[in-house]
């Protein structure tokens, strides 16, 4: 048992880190929010870091990482409310384009395209840009939909940095179909899902340390207001929460390869954990704010928007809540010491 | 104990829901259900023009005493009005700071001269009031004041300097009620006087704050000696905290009920989305439904208590103080079971750019229901310190 990361692990993650909170600074995110766009145009860059194939392996020109140090890469993107579609591009339409062997993947890692997914839980399509594919999700196939063929209506996000569209008509190249289909939906949603808990892990953190700042520098009475009990344990609350998702999400994240209920269960309770600390996080932090925290000048409305949209993302809360619970109740579930670690946390006997 | 309405009520009750559904119809049908709380930027010049309906009619001041005026109704009458109000969907009062506040507060404080000049133009819904208490450095610690105001001999007027922040309705007021520091090597909350202060003057700078929901209700209002009449205080200088707190009492009054009733209407909004969408079939979603319905009406029963009257032990100063705490918690919650039934539709915003459906604003506007007015920390020391007589909090900066 090992709950730490590896060296490498670490250091590409500070190495996002930094680049990312250079790069993508609160004061970039308002211009952009003011100019009315979504878009850094700074995807080749993200390329040239290694974010888009950094779940492609090195044969295909990625860098062949697991899906545990893609987590952290998502807190990375999350803890600057990166506009960018890295989950989907990165984290699941590439990953899935190896499996299948398609020369699709290399060209992601390459920087050559980018393709966006578009899934039943999720039907609408963020970031779509001109020149970019789409992997379309159905419950009985798998489509790539080339850039050129796609009609489109867009959709107001309450994210002014999410920009989102419908897919109204469009050529399409089938990729899979029937039980495979199925079986390359279900997978997309579980890393879909698992990502977005990494950012959501990340916005939350960047939350708390807004408002830790606020706390320290904001001074009423004539002290700074983090001097009282009220304030104090607001941020010691949501900084509890944070930290007891963190283990819950790095586990789903080395479930994931492993039994498919035994990873759908531990996804479902991830993004749980994730989406509650961060919808806490986000109340905590406008409270502790106060009346500046309600204003769109202040940074941190951004930050709460993007929540409020992760967690609807890749199935809410109840979604998730439903598996969990029909797995205590109608699935067998075991729990115990002799299962912590079982291949599926089924008894044995009843497999 | 007798919890039921008289017949005379409920002929009065019959009287204000047929003028309203006389009234309210026609030009003024839009504004129904408009112009409430995160939605007061909303059809300014219509709901102008209902506030002087009102005034044609008789309701305005409704629960003011008849020698200023008002209708003097009954507690009860007044319940009547404001659940038929909201019911009918009126739209939220330009005139509601005048009448709910201004006023009470003329009439509790303020000279003879103050009350004939003013009152009558807030009952006529002529002349709009906002608020000027916050400033930057003054939120929570509201004592903090820096506003100045000082006496010109020579122009006989009170000349007034500072920020204010969070006054809505400034842009469309006539005056502005502020408090501003007397006594220029005072603290806290003495040497402080409270202020009618014009609004359409020179010394008066207006500039609206965006909000979280992309719009402006909000404002910073600065004054660069800006003047007021020698009369225009309430009050000698230094009762500025007492009038000011005195006012801030008006605020728990009658309008609770008001302010249920558009509860109410929000809560059947989420129920009927609920049913349609499939919501309603989670058995969490259906919980949180029924825990609103029953905080619904445990605020309603804390309120018909508070109006009743006070059976002199000091009950009834209680129970309006729990009262901030409880709907601003409540309400915020309400928000959130929104967004819950709406699912991942709760993402998507009405029209670009920045168009928020109803639901959206109302999640959005109870983020701030527990800050202003006196935050939920703040709430919940009043109540531990005045109503449980713990001890007071050390505040370092003042007595």
């Amino acid at each position: 048992m090992d709950f730490t990361f590896t060296t490498d692990e670490l250091e590409l993650r500070d190495g996002a880190r930094e680049y990312l909170r250079g790069r993508c600074t609160p004061e970039t995110l308002r211009g952009l929010v003011e100019s009315g766009t979504a878009d850094l145009a700074g995807w080749p860059e993200l390329v040239e870091m290694g974010f888009a194939g950094f779940l492609v392996p090195d044969s295909a020109g990625g860098l062949g990482m697991s899906d545990t140090a893609f987590v952290l890469l998502a807190e990375e993107a999350g803890y600057v409310a990166m506009p960018e579609p890295l989950v989907d591009v990165a984290g699941i339409a590439a990953p899935l384009l190896a499996a299948l062997d398609s020369d699709a993947a290399a060209q992601i890692a390459a920087g050559a395209i980018r393709v966006l997914t578009s899934h039943p839980l999720n039907p609408y399509v963020n970031q779509l840009g001109t020149g970019d594919q789409v992997l379309r999700f159905s419950d009985d196939k798998v489509e790539l939909i080339a850039a050129a063929d796609i009609e489109t209506t867009t959709v107001d996000s309450i994210d002014p940095l999410r920009q989102l569209a419908h897919i109204e008509t469009a050529e399409t190249a089938i990729l899979a179909e029937g039980v495979e289909a199925g079986t390359l939906a279900a997978r997309a949603a579980l890393r879909g899902a698992l990502f977005t808990a990494g950012e959501l892990l990340g916005l939350t953190a960047a939350m708390i340390d807004m408002s830790r700042a606020y706390a320290v520098e904001r001074k009423q009475f004539g002290v700074a207001i983090g001097t009282f009990q009220a304030v104090k344990h607001h941020l010691a609350t949501a900084f509890t929460r944070l930290e007891f998702a963190r283990p819950v999400v790095y586990r789903a994240a080395a479930t994931l390869d492993g039994d498919e209920r035994r990873a759908r269960l531990a996804v479902a309770h991830a993004k749980i954990a994730a989406a509650d600390a961060a919808t806490g996080a986000a109340e905590a932090a406008i409270q502790v704010h106060g009346g500046i925290g309600y204003t769109f000048e202040a940074d941190l409305h951004l930050f709460m928007k993007r929540v409020w949209a992760l967690c609807g993302l890749w199935g809410d809360r109840h979604h998730h809540m439903r598996f969990v619970d029909s797995e205590i109740l109608h699935g067998h579930l075991q729990t115990g010491p002799a299962t912590t670690f079982a291949a599926n946390g089924l008894a044995s006997g009843q497999h | 104990m007798r919890l039921a309405f008289s017949k005379d009520d409920e002929a009065f009750r019959e009287s204000i829901a047929s003028w309203l559904a006389e009234n309210l119809s026609g030009k003024f049908e839009k504004i129904r259900f408009r112009g409430g709380p995160g939605d007061e930027h909303m059809y300014f010049d219509e709901r102008r023009d209902w506030e002087y309906r009102l005034a044609d009619g008789g309701w305005t001041g409704v629960g003011w005493p008849k020698e200023h005026g008002g209708r003097g109704l009954s507690i009860e009458q007044q319940v009547i009005y404001h659940e038929e109000y909201a019911r009918a969907g009126g739209p939220g009062r330009v005139g509601h700071i005048g009448e709910g506040l201004t006023g009470p507060m003329l009439i509790a404080f303020g000279s003879a001269e103050q009350q004939q000049r003013f009152l009558p133009q807030i009952l006529a819904g002529k002349e709009l009031w906002c608020q000027g208490y916050s400033e930057p450095g003054a939120g929570s610690d509201l004592a903090n004041v820096r506003t100045k105001a000082v006496f010109d001999r020579d122009s006989d007027r009170w000349l007034i300097t500072g920020q204010k922040i969070w006054t809505s309705l400034a842009q469309e007021s006539d005056w502005c009620f502020v408090i501003a520091r007397t006594d220029p090597n005072s603290r806290g909350s003495r040497g402080l006087g409270f202020f009618l202060v014009p609004m359409d003057q020179p010394g008066v700078d207006i500039r609206p704050i965006r909000q979280l929901t992309g719009t402006s209700e909000f404002n910073e209002v600065f004054f660069d000696a800006a003047a007021c009449d020698a009369d225009c205080i309430v009050g000698e200088p230094g009762d500025g905290w007492k009038v000011a707190m005195g006012l801030l009492g008006f605020e728990r009054g009658v309008s609770t009920l008001g302010q249920q009733m558009l509860f109410q209407n929000e809560f059947n909004e989420i129920v009927a989305i609920a049913e349609e969408n499939g919501a309603a079939s989670d058995p969490t979603i259906r919980q949180r439904i029924a825990d609103a319905h029953i905080g619904l009406r445990i605020m309603r029963y804390n309120s018909m208590r508070t109006l009743s009257g006070d059976v002199g032990d000091g009950s009834l100063e209680k129970s309006a103080m729990i009262y901030k705490l409880y709907w601003s918690t409540w309400h915020r919650n309400l928000g959130n079971l929104a967004m819950d039934v709406l699912g991942p539709e709760a993402e998507i915003a009405e029209t670009a750019p920045y168009d928020l459906t109803r639901l959206q604003s109302l999640f959005l506007f109870t983020r701030a229901d527990t800050i202003y007015g006196g935050t939920n920390q703040i709430q919940r020391n009043i109540i531990a310190e005045r109503a449980l007589g713990l001890p007071r909090e050390p505040r370092p900066a003042t007595d």
